[in-house]
């Protein structure tokens, strides 16, 4: 048993272990299979001419001294958020995009029907053969009331729903206050 | 290179709260990234300490690494760095005290009996070096030339095999039986 351990161990020293994983779980549990995963890789090191003058046995307890106070690295929950972060702020950056082209959209359609019954008045007088010569009346009118308040409540329920998403969201990606401008959330680079 | 396989699962296991499994990297590097600090610091109970620091940086900063370098490439420029900020703070500390010669020789004194106190934690690397080298020598030539192949010129087992004329399985355990021979040769040394 101790013998086939070894082997494996030996396997896994040279990285040529393939999908023995059981091999690493006892290697990290097993302090008398660590002495000896030590010596295969003194030998090799002695080997290529890697040793120092001398070779000191306490090192391992030492730096374990040093570290007995850190604590264990949990990094795969924080890989994990910052996978989402990206999505979420990217969504929030296009949904405040489609709230401007919407709007836009919405004041041209507005000035758009205006345009248009002012052509169609000059169209009227070019008909009208200029037999008698008049100034058009000038239809540059102002939008009606009803008109202009419910653009506004259309506009306000949107900024309405955004700032719900954003109360909502916003934990998730560490904003404390509304942000003046769209940010896209990237992966800290590494070093 | 095929070690790097185990390098990886090992930082996985680490990055995942395994804490015990940082033990291998530091057993498997520790004489390297000393023998690579000794060039820069003389002082074999500075070096010691150095590289004692070192280990003890790369493993806060391993949440930062994420495997684009191999592990050693990544801890090799964490040596160098610790080595050289450690050698900047002496000559810092040596140009701003005034040591007379009197003080320099009473430090030279406590540098050597430092290194004096633990003589039993410390092994010379000739006797180590003689050990595997007469061991090796008198292995069978088939297992000779396995560990030499895998140690030496880095060749995969696969590799191996095709030098040796040899199935894949055969040369594992060559390499195996050789370090199992080498090992009963060194451990004593070791422990005592």
């Amino acid at each position: 048993m101790q013998r086939n351990n070894n082997e494996a161990l030996s396997t896994l020293v040279d990285g040529e272990h393939g999908k023995n994983k059981d091999i690493l779980e006892d290697l990290v549990r097993d302090d008398a299979m660590k002495g000896v995963w030590k010596r295969y890789h003194l030998i090799g090191d002695c080997l290529r001419g890697n040793l120092p003058e001398k070779i000191y046995n306490n090192f391992i307890i030492e730096v374990n001294q040093h570290l007995k106070n850190d604590p264990a690295i949990i990094s795969h929950k924080r890989a994990k958020q910052f996978k989402r972060e990206p999505i979420i702020g990217f969504a929030i950056a296009a949904s405040v995009a489609a709230l401007a082209i919407l709007g836009v959209q919405h004041k041209n359609n507005i000035s758009s029907t205006e345009i248009k019954d002012t052509v169609v008045m000059n169209e009227s007088i070019i008909d009208s053969k200029l037999e008698t010569f008049s100034f058009p009346e000038t239809h540059i009118r102002p939008a009606s009331d009803k008109q202009s308040t419910q653009f506004h409540l259309i506009t306000e329920k949107r900024l309405n729903n955004y700032l719900i998403n954003h109360s909502k969201y916003k934990h998730n990606i560490k904003m404390n206050s509304v942000l003046p401008y769209a940010r896209i959330v990237t992966i800290e680079s590494e070093e | 290179m095929a070690e790097n396989i185990t390098d990886k699962e090992i930082i996985e296991r680490v990055k995942n709260g395994d804490k015990n499994a940082y033990d291998l990297l530091v057993l498997k590097y520790q004489q390297r990234v000393i023998n690579l600090i000794s060039r820069f610091v003389k002082n074999h109970s500075d070096a010691l300490d150095v590289s004692q620091e070192t280990f003890i940086k790369a493993y806060r900063a391993l949440p930062n690494f994420r495997g684009e370098s191999a592990f050693y490439t990544w801890l090799y420029r964490i040596a160098v760095n610790t080595a050289k900020n450690h050698l900047t703070v002496q000559s810092r500390k040596i140009t701003k005290s005034d040591y007379d010669v009197t003080d320099i020789e009473q430090i030279e004194g406590n540098m050597s009996l430092t290194e004096q106190t633990t003589p039993e934690s410390l092994l010379h690397k000739d006797e180590l070096q003689e050990t595997v080298l007469k061991t090796i020598e008198n292995l069978p030539e088939d297992l000779k030339s396995a560990i030499m192949l895998r140690e030496i010129e880095g060749l995969s087992y696969e590799e191996i095999a095709g030098v040796m004329d040899c199935p894949v399985g055969t040369v594992r355990s060559r390499i195996f039986r050789a370090r199992e021979m080498i090992d009963s040769k060194i451990k004593p040394l070791l422990e005592n």
